[in-house]
């Protein structure tokens, strides 16, 4: 990259710095000033350390016969860093469900601010810089490119991160648009989306860019992620802020419509985020774990079409019994029905694709992972199409039931998947050995998040399915047999077990985050040495 | 172009076009001959070493 292209890039660095400058000097209210603070400092940091960059060469080494890794190395250590915050703040706000006195009359610490903060951490934090990580990272390798456009990929990673220090503040200093995982205010949705852009500019011009004549699947698992979540961002945030140096702004939807378009939003959030995104790390890490082909080439290319054909339209599922025109909710149905076909077609091409190597579950505890990551994908797919079948979803809807569906694709599904693809990348990349410290702290990972998550789902099925039984009891007189209050104290026992299962898979978290660091150390377990590394090189 | 015209077009033209595709996809696949590379394709990820960036030498 030239050094007038690299001038180009501070100036522009310069500019944001003035304009948050400006930003702070007229803001209305503490949040939005506060978060143009934030701003400045970015943007003076990037220029600082870009022009210590460019002082010291530092660039001029950078070939175009390379990959560019280093960003993928720092999604990796994003993804462990936020993966572990994103835990402990699920299981703090489980543990305030069970015990309330844990929410401290202090708007900080309170449920609804520390919710969002959870979600937000595990879903776009975690999830989103895994995401960014192996993308990169895959689409470098099935292609035989390096990143296009340069500098542009730190941008997406930094900016990224810069969007969720901005998220996660502005939920607990009480900055929200009420819209389920898409709270934060007007500007920072700006933000994102000149970072998606950005990273869809990046990853799309490393397929323009390729060297090979086929794109592979996995390239177009994750572009439909990127291209389907900036459309859902932008239809999701149509907002009019008050003022543009205010931190609060309405939707120009109301009613019906906008209910739907935030549940249009959520549903395909799961769809395209949290499914299309990480099938595309099942078709590159599972093949490359177990050394195997895809079972079925063929398979995956329907398993595509049919996924983002059918997804699209299952959003209505979550507003059933609503002011929703009834055959918007009976379209909902049918889809997330219909659903069942790709999915399943893709969990048998994932497991599948495990034939002649089934033996490796054995001896591999990260093929294990990757591999109950698709069993639970199956669970999960199998559960939520149920779930949105209306009949069901008269009982199930608002209570645990839908809770533990989502963590036990959440948890088993997009963390097992992830943490499997990561413990693969870190012995590549980051281990000197080319092993990591401990493949019998994997085995321990592996066991108690997945505890954890037999835990969860199981105490959340029980107090749901109760929860909402107990919601419609009826006496022989036709009033209702329980109060609200009752059906809390019911579940009270169920709270514990599920912080109980949380705090597992956190642990397990936190085991990895150690065997990671130890790998990047060179180090090797003692009594270890003489096992051969899980991932052998192709 | 009113909402009846998106939806009845929608309900029409557009569920047909959207089958005839995913239609066309499960004939595309499954065109003659291409069993080969298929199973090539299936093999892309096991083909890519760490550092073996440019032309892939095979499939």
């Amino acid at each position: 990259m030239s050094l007038t292209m690299r001038w180009l890039q501070m100036g522009l660095l310069g500019l944001g710095a003035v304009l948050a400058l400006f930003m702070a000097a007229n803001a209305k209210d503490a949040l939005y000033q506060f978060h143009a603070w934030i701003f400045f400092a970015a943007a003076v940091l990037a220029l600082f350390f870009m022009a210590r960059n460019t002082m010291s060469g530092s660039y001029l080494q950078e070939k175009d016969t390379e990959y560019m890794d280093k960003v993928v190395k720092y999604g990796i250590v994003a993804t462990m860093f936020w993966g572990v915050v994103g835990f402990a703040v699920g299981v703090y706000v489980a543990s305030e469900l069970a015990f309330p006195w844990l929410n401290w009359d202090f708007p900080l610490t309170n449920f609804g601010r520390l919710r969002p903060v959870h979600t937000s951490a595990v879903i776009f934090a975690f999830g989103g810089n895994a995401l960014i990580a192996t993308s990169f990272y895959v689409v470098q390798r099935t292609n035989r490119a390096r990143l296009a456009f340069g500098n542009l990929a730190w941008f997406v990673f930094w900016g990224y991160q810069l969007f969720i220090v901005l998220a996660a503040t502005s939920y607990v200093l009480g900055g929200s648009q009420s819209r389920e995982y898409a709270e934060p205010e007007w500007y920072i949705d700006v933000w994102l989306t000149i970072v998606w852009v950005a990273y869809f500019l990046v990853f799309f011009g490393t397929l323009v860019k390729r060297n090979v004549s086929h794109i592979y699947v996995a390239n177009w698992f994750y572009l439909s992620f990127i291209v389907t979540i900036a459309m859902l961002h932008l239809g999701n945030n149509l907002a009019l802020p008050v003022s543009f140096f205010g931190t609060k702004s309405y939707s120009l939807l109301s009613g019906a419509p906008d209910a739907i378009t935030q549940w249009w939003y959520g549903h395909n959030a799961v769809g395209f985020f949290l499914t299309a995104g990480f099938l595309g790390m099942m078709y590159y890490f599972i093949p490359k774990q177990a050394e195997r082909p895809v079972y079925s080439y063929r398979l995956s290319i329907v398993h595509f079409w049919a996924l983002i054909f059918t997804y699209i339209w299952a959003g209505p599922h979550h507003l059933h019994y609503t002011a929703l025109p009834d055959w918007v909710q009976t379209l909902g149905m049918v889809m997330s029905v219909i659903l069942w076909m790709p999915s399943w077609g893709g969990m048998i091409n994932g497991l599948m694709t495990l034939s002649g190597a089934w033996d490796k579950l054995r001896t591999d505890p990260i093929l294990r992972m990757l591999v109950i990551a698709v069993a639970f994908y199956g669970m999960s797919t199998f559960e939520g199409p149920m779930m949105s079948i209306k009949s069901v979803n008269a009982l199930s809807h608002f209570t645990d039931w839908t809770v533990g569906h989502v963590h036990s694709g959440a948890l088993g599904w997009v963390g097992m998947i992830t943490m499997g693809s990561m413990y693969f990348l870190i012995a590549r990349m980051f281990s000197p050995t080319g092993r990591l410290y401990s493949y019998t702290l994997v085995s321990w990972h592996f066991w108690l998040a997945t505890l954890g998550i037999v835990l969860y789902a199981a105490s959340m099925w029980v107090s749901g399915i109760m929860q909402g039984l107990m919601w419609r009891e009826y006496d022989d007189q036709g009033f209702l047999v329980y109060s609200f209050v009752e059906t809390v104290e019911a579940m009270h026992p169920y709270y514990v077990i599920r912080a109980l299962g949380g705090g597992l898979y956190l642990l397990g978290g936190i085991i990895m985050a150690y065997n990671f660091y130890m790998s990047a150390k060179g180090r090797v377990r003692a009594g270890e040495a003489e096992l051969a590394p899980a991932t052998a090189q192709a | 172009m009113t909402y009846e015209t998106v939806a009845a077009w929608a309900g029409t033209f557009g569920t047909i076009l959207v089958g005839l595709f995913f239609i066309g996809v499960l004939i595309f696949i499954f065109r003659p001959g291409s069993k080969k590379t298929y199973e090539e394709l299936a093999r892309v990820p096991l083909q890519d070493d760490d550092n073996d960036i440019g032309e892939r030498k095979n499939g």
